[in-house]
């Protein structure tokens, strides 16, 4: 359950922040464009996500607490940046429904909310990067977050703005495949490097997924083949059945960041091993 | 620097009686589950029976192990609540008014001490005895001890008198969190 | 979650569930605030130790030590136990600091499973059906009994069945007490000579020592400059009060040399050994024998020693009458069989390499002085004598006996302690029977020929009526659990059979009617015992008696009255005016004694560490100090065994090979030998039903990765061990600290044996035999071949 909660609440949050980036992006490169249902979707998804967090939490109704230690804790400050992006997020939307002419100040809501969201990944994988789980520490968190941010709310993006969001196709593409590819390279050398590993810790992280190697075959497969369906989409026109592919493509990337990241957590192993 | 208090543990002549455990378990009357100190047992090497006699470079060892106090306790800096927290004598402390639950200290900690207690839901773990040893006492685990192997004290006056060795094998380096830890290690968990 | 894996005490949780619905007033004296069971508190609330009432209290459960205990104790709950804090804790002026064992006490005392009022059988033995009786219909019942059963079958139809719950000198369950005091108004009962702990041992030694026991105290382990120890882990077996194990690290820091033999790598080998020399269960006399032989050959033995202190040795030191080649030299040499005891012959039987048998003899003989000491795992075994009077071999050869820093391969000693003892009269009946053969003897009638009763020349009838009082006996600690079963559940062959305990163990499951006893914190009453120092502790009354539970005391007189022998029984005296009777016999005998209140009050006595140096005034001078054997000297070889003529009773030390040893055709079929080792967080079967220990030490099947992987076993895995006397099923602990050949099942467990009789709690007297060794009819109860595959 607390590996659950956890997945939801990093991955819904971080397919929100990427949604956003795109969302003022597109609202750039597209004038007219609105984004409404991705906006809606991003807010949603921010929303369920600190809802998760607070799942994990032996006492969720205090979770309040856990803003008081700002100056020391990667996790406090994680619930600042998250909170702060699921609040802008929410007035960029509060905004587009009570003023949807004020094009500034929705466009600026968006930046900085995609930006104050950027900045939420970095403390998101830093607060397991500065942890004593070995299997967590070094730049592949870095890379697992912002890739999955990147290739979900690239492709989510897409799909629930396909008419406005046409001139953004191949960067849509461009994104995902690009996070992807990064993602592959950065992770999977890092996995084969750490089975060469004499800490005890990282030998039982690594017996733990093992034990989930199934779950990981998916999420490779599933992450993979959802950014060649993308690059396949990218060269078409509109058509209802491209609007299908990028449908499963989403669902794919969704599904294949989500297993992963519950593998993320699962391989939770402290320090030397103690337990 | 306020002074800092840390534990002696002579694994040399450790037995892995357990007594230590239990005292800390009966002092605090911890859960099934729960253990504020634990002793691990480590054992490697291979005994064989080779041309009908046995070959054996076997060895085996005992770790007891709570809350080292440790001087960068990332049980604290990570606390997002303040929950964990220093107090005066420098022993990292919890207060469970403060505790979310959310288990980030027992991330944090290399050496396994923050407990969940599943039927609060809230973090525990070694407070050093605290309340004994503000009536002079020594932490239950010390006063049980069988072999006489577990000290408590200012752990500046047990380096001086010990050395300054806190890493053996199976646990992790003191780098990471400046444990007021100090080991007379077994000969066989030397690092 | 270790303690979710625990069938015992869930089992026998839901059973008594059971049993107490309806009856909530019962249940409702169960102090909610500070039980094991209750909600735990959080830290620095509210001190269990601080602004606490102290009161000394005491653990006596048999095992090699015995320690105080304090209770803290508040509005009548005890919050926790401490122990001995008095005092500089200096190695001559040590606190007497209690094992993990007696730390957990508050599980036993507020265990959710005690026993709550009295009960009776109301199914078929042993099948666990009960139901609630009131004490009067208890004490009723039992009385007719008694009366019944004494004047059917006579007096030597009566046994006390061996049990060693609980050590006070008023609640003692193995010796001197009221239920004993009782029975001997009545005329008498049945008894027993020997132990389970070292029947074999305490049988044979006095063939050899006369009526010796006992070494040097382990206060002088670190006088010797090589100590080597037989099968012997202090570290789990010795380690509360002021015992043995602490003497083994003064030892280690003087730069004693420490050599372990032993078939497990144990905790003593890991913490303490410079050596560790595995080897196959039973076959230490053959490593003896073979240390001789290189002794002998190389010339290193003290012939001046053995020629002065000795008979038996070689030929020209042997008791008159006996025909030549019978010495142990003639053995040794193969003079007598033809087969000398080279390094190589006990290599073979040993699994110990050449070289390291050459080598040890030679340091053995080599360095002085030596202190050559066996634990009693070597004995427990089917040629356990003469595996005990082997080990003193080696410190006979090479005169290690007499001095500081030695001793003669015998257990350790210490100071004796005097005090006295409660007063149980005349037993009208002088037959005793071998602790062990007591199923023989519900049986068939026993004989002084065949089964070495003693008193008598046969039993007068089988045993008819059993008293279990605090003990674990009667099913778990005996052998063949399940053949033991059958047998009680015939309750035409032993007709009665009373249980008195804390627990509904596998043995008070097999009781007619059980009555709830006390825990040592509900009476008052005093402990001894010697080690490194003598000790006296005195145990407070700490709580009021639980739920109904009674002392044996009080049971006594409740039987006395109702057998109308109250007169004889009521010497008028209480509980306190006994223990202030004992307290006047240790003053004295020990000047320094405090007084009665004192003592009470602190409830600690202990004498000066002492150096015990065994056999020193017979070695200073034999002829004015002989030994209590026929010649007076150390009898290597005993003319009294020789006279016995049994091809498997041989008058010297030999390796005896065993039907289920390392060389028996048995192990086509059962190819590994199973032994079953004491842990630390068990007193044979007390505590098994702790949570705390079975997170310390989970019960598990210790065996070598060698013969795992041949099997396909992980560690970790549950596995099935089993031969023709039963099948255990428990979770295997693959390890390199036990020889490949051999695996360990720690003993004590609870049986627990489900629908097909298979026991799943890891009980290693599923496996055992009820035959005898042949000399002291003791428990072999480490000779077992098994199979093991994965369950």
């Amino acid at each position: 359950m607390e590996h659950v909660s956890l997945t939801l609440f990093s991955i819904c949050l971080q397919a929100a922040i990427g949604i956003m980036v795109f969302v003022t992006i597109g609202r750039l490169i597209n004038k007219d464009g609105v984004f409404k249902n991705a906006m809606f979707v991003a807010a949603g998804l921010g929303i369920i996500g600190l809802f998760s967090s607070m799942l994990h939490l032996g006492r969720p109704f205090k979770a309040f607490y856990a803003l008081n230690q700002f100056a020391s804790s990667w996790l406090s400050r994680e619930i600042w940046f998250s909170g702060l992006f699921v609040g802008l997020t929410v007035l960029a939307v509060l905004v587009l429904i009570i003023k949807p002419q004020n094009k500034a100040i929705i466009n600026g809501v968006s930046l900085v909310a995609s930006a104050v969201g950027l900045a939420a990944i970095a403390v998101m994988s830093s607060v397991f990067t500065n942890s004593s789980v070995p299997f967590w520490q070094g730049g592949a968190t870095f890379v697992e977050f912002y890739a999955a941010a990147i290739s979900m709310g690239a492709i989510i993006f897409l799909f629930l703005s396909i008419g406005e969001a046409v001139k953004l196709k191949k960067l849509v593409a461009f994104s995902v495949v690009a996070a992807i590819i990064v993602q592959v390279v950065a992770v999977m050398p890092n996995l084969i490097s750490l089975a060469n590993s004499s800490n005890e810790a990282i030998i039982g992280s690594l017996a733990i997924l093992n034990g989930l190697a199934t779950v990981g075959i998916l999420k490779w497969l599933f992450i993979l083949i959802g950014a060649m369906l993308v690059v396949w989409v990218a060269k078409d026109e509109i058509s209802p059945a491209m609007t299908n592919t990028v449908m499963v493509s989403a669902l794919l990337l969704f599904v294949g960041q989500l297993v992963g990241r519950y593998m993320f957590y699962a391989a939770m192993v402290v320090g030397s091993g103690l337990s | 620097m306020a002074k800092r208090y840390g534990f002696y543990i002579d694994q040399e002549n450790c037995i892995g009686c357990f007594t230590c455990q239990i005292a800390c378990k009966d002092k605090n009357d911890l859960p099934d589950g729960v253990l504020w100190r634990k002793v691990y047992e480590f054992s490697g090497g291979t005994t064989i029976e080779e041309n009908g006699v046995f070959k054996s470079n076997v060895f085996a060892y005992w770790l007891s192990m709570a809350c080292n106090h440790c001087e960068n306790a990332k049980c604290v800096t990570g606390c997002p609540t303040g929950a964990m927290h220093y107090a005066n004598d420098g022993t990292v402390q919890h207060d469970p008014d403060l505790c979310i639950g959310c288990q980030y200290c027992r991330m944090n900690c290399p050496y396994d001490a923050p407990k969940f207690m599943e039927d609060k839901n809230i973090i525990s773990k070694c407070d050093a005895c605290i309340d004994l040893r503000e009536a002079g006492k020594n932490p239950a685990c010390v006063d049980a001890c069988l072999m006489r192997v577990l000290e408590f004290g200012p752990i500046d006056e047990l380096r001086a008198k010990y050395g300054s060795n806190a890493n053996v094998k199976g646990l992790p380096s003191s780098d990471i969190t400046k444990p007021s830890l100090v080991i007379n290690p077994h000969k066989a968990a030397i690092k | 979650m270790l303690s979710k894996g625990f069938e015992i005490s869930r089992r026998s949780f839901v059973k008594w569930s059971a049993v107490v619905a309806g009856s909530s007033t019962l249940v409702g004296c169960m102090p909610t605030t500070s039980g094991v069971d209750s909600e735990s508190t959080v830290a620095n609330l509210e001190s269990r130790q601080l602004n606490t009432e102290v009161k000394p209290s005491i653990c006596w459960h048999n095992c090699g030590g015995r320690c105080q205990i304090k209770a803290h104790v508040k509005d009548g709950v005890v919050l926790s136990f401490t122990t001995d804090n008095e005092g500089p804790d200096t190695p001559d002026d040590l606190q007497a600091r209690a094992c993990l064992k007696g730390r957990a006490q508050r599980q036993r005392l507020y265990h959710p499973d005690r026993l709550k009022y009295p009960m009776k059988r109301v199914g078929e033995r042993g099948a666990g059906k009960w139901e609630q009786i009131s004490w009067d219909e208890a004490l009723d019942i039992t009385a007719a009994e008694i009366k019944r059963i004494v004047e059917t079958y006579g007096n030597e139809s009566v046994y006390f069945n061996y049990s060693c719950g609980a050590y006070g000198l008023l609640n003692q369950t193995n010796s001197n007490n009221a239920l004993r005091r009782l029975l001997n108004i009545m005329g008498g009962y049945l008894q027993f000579y020997g132990n389970y702990s070292q029947a074999n041992y305490m049988y044979a030694i006095p063939y050899m020592f006369g009526n010796g026991y006992a070494g040097s105290s382990p206060v002088t382990f670190p006088d010797a400059k090589l100590l080597v120890l037989f099968g012997d882990n202090p570290a789990c077996t010795r380690v509360g009060g002021f015992n043995s194990v602490y003497y083994l690290k003064l030892a280690k820091q003087n730069g004693t040399r420490i050599v372990v033999i032993d078939p497990r790598y144990s905790d003593t080998v890991g913490t303490f050994a410079d050596q560790w020399i595995p080897i196959r269960p039973t076959t230490d006399s053959a490593l003896v024998a073979g240390l001789a032989y290189v002794m002998i050959t190389e010339g290193l033995h003290n012939q001046a020693f053995l020629d002065k202190y000795c008979v038996g040795f070689d030929e020209e030191h042997m008791p008159e009458g006996i025909p030549a080649g019978n010495s142990y030299k003639s053995y040794i040499l193969g003079e007598s069989d033809g087969q000398a005891k080279t390094p190589e012959w006990a290599s073979a039987i040993t699994g110990i390499p050449v070289e390291t048998i050459i080598q040890l003899a030679r340091d053995i003989a080599g360095t002085k002085p030596c202190f050559i000491l066996q634990g009693r795992g070597i004995q427990r075994h089917m040629n356990g004598e003469f595996q005990a009077l082997a080990v003193p071999m080696l410190a006979l050869m090479t005169g290690n006996l007499g001095t500081l820093g030695t001793n003669p391969g015998l257990y350790e000693g210490g100071p004796s302690f005097k005090t006295g003892s409660y007063p149980i009269g005349e037993n009208g009946v002088s037959t005793k029977i071998s602790v062990f053969m007591w199923t023989d003897a519900i049986e068939r009638i026993l004989t002084k020929e065949k089964d070495r009763i003693q008193g008598a020349e046969q039993t007068a009838s089988t045993i008819k009526m059993i008293i279990n009082y605090g003990g674990n006996t009667l099913i778990n600690q005996h052998s063949d659990s399940g053949r033991t079963a059958r047998l009680l559940k015939d309750d035409s062959k032993c007709e009665f059979i009373l249980g008195m305990d804390n627990f509904m163990t596998p043995s008070t499951e097999y009781c007619d009617i059980i009555l709830p006893g006390v825990t040592q914190f509900e009476v008052n009453d005093i402990i001894t015992r010697s080690m490194g120092h003598a000790v006296a502790y005195y145990g407070q009354k700490i709580v009021e008696p639980m739920y109904e539970c009674k002392s044996v005391n009080e049971v006594g007189y409740a039987l006395a009255e109702r057998l109308g022998v109250l007169d004889q029984f009521d010497d008028g005296k209480s509980d306190e005016d006994y223990l202030k009777e004992f307290v006047k016999i240790s003053q004295n005998n020990h000047p320094d004694f405090p007084s009665y209140e004192e003592f009470k009050e602190k409830g600690i006595y202990k004498t000066e560490a002492t150096k015990v140096i065994a056999y020193e005034k017979f070695v200073q001078d034999p002829q004015a100090n002989p030994l209590p054997t026929p010649t007076g000297l150390i009898e290597v070889f005993s003319k009294d065994l020789y006279d016995i003529q049994h091809p498997e009773i041989p008058a010297i030390p030999k390796y005896m090979p065993v039907g289920e040893g390392p060389q028996a055709p048995l192990k086509d079929t059962y190819p590994l030998q199973c032994i079953g080792h004491h842990t630390k967080r068990r007193v044979h079967s007390t505590f098994d039903n702790s949570s705390w220990m079975e997170e310390a030490e989970p019960q598990m099947l210790w065996m070598n990765p060698q013969d795992a992987t041949a099997r396909g076993i992980s560690d970790g895995d549950l596995v099935k061990i089993y031969n023709e006397r039963g099948t255990v099923k428990v979770k295997a602990k693959v390890t390199p600290r036990l020889i490949p050949g051999v695996c360990s099942l720690p003993q004590g467990a609870w049986y627990t044996p489900d629908q097909n009789g298979v026991d799943v709690r890891g009980n290693i007297n599923t496996l055992t035999t009820w035959t005898p060794t042949p000399l002291a009819k003791g428990n072999p109860q480490h000779t077992n071949l098994v199979e093991i595959e994965k369950a």
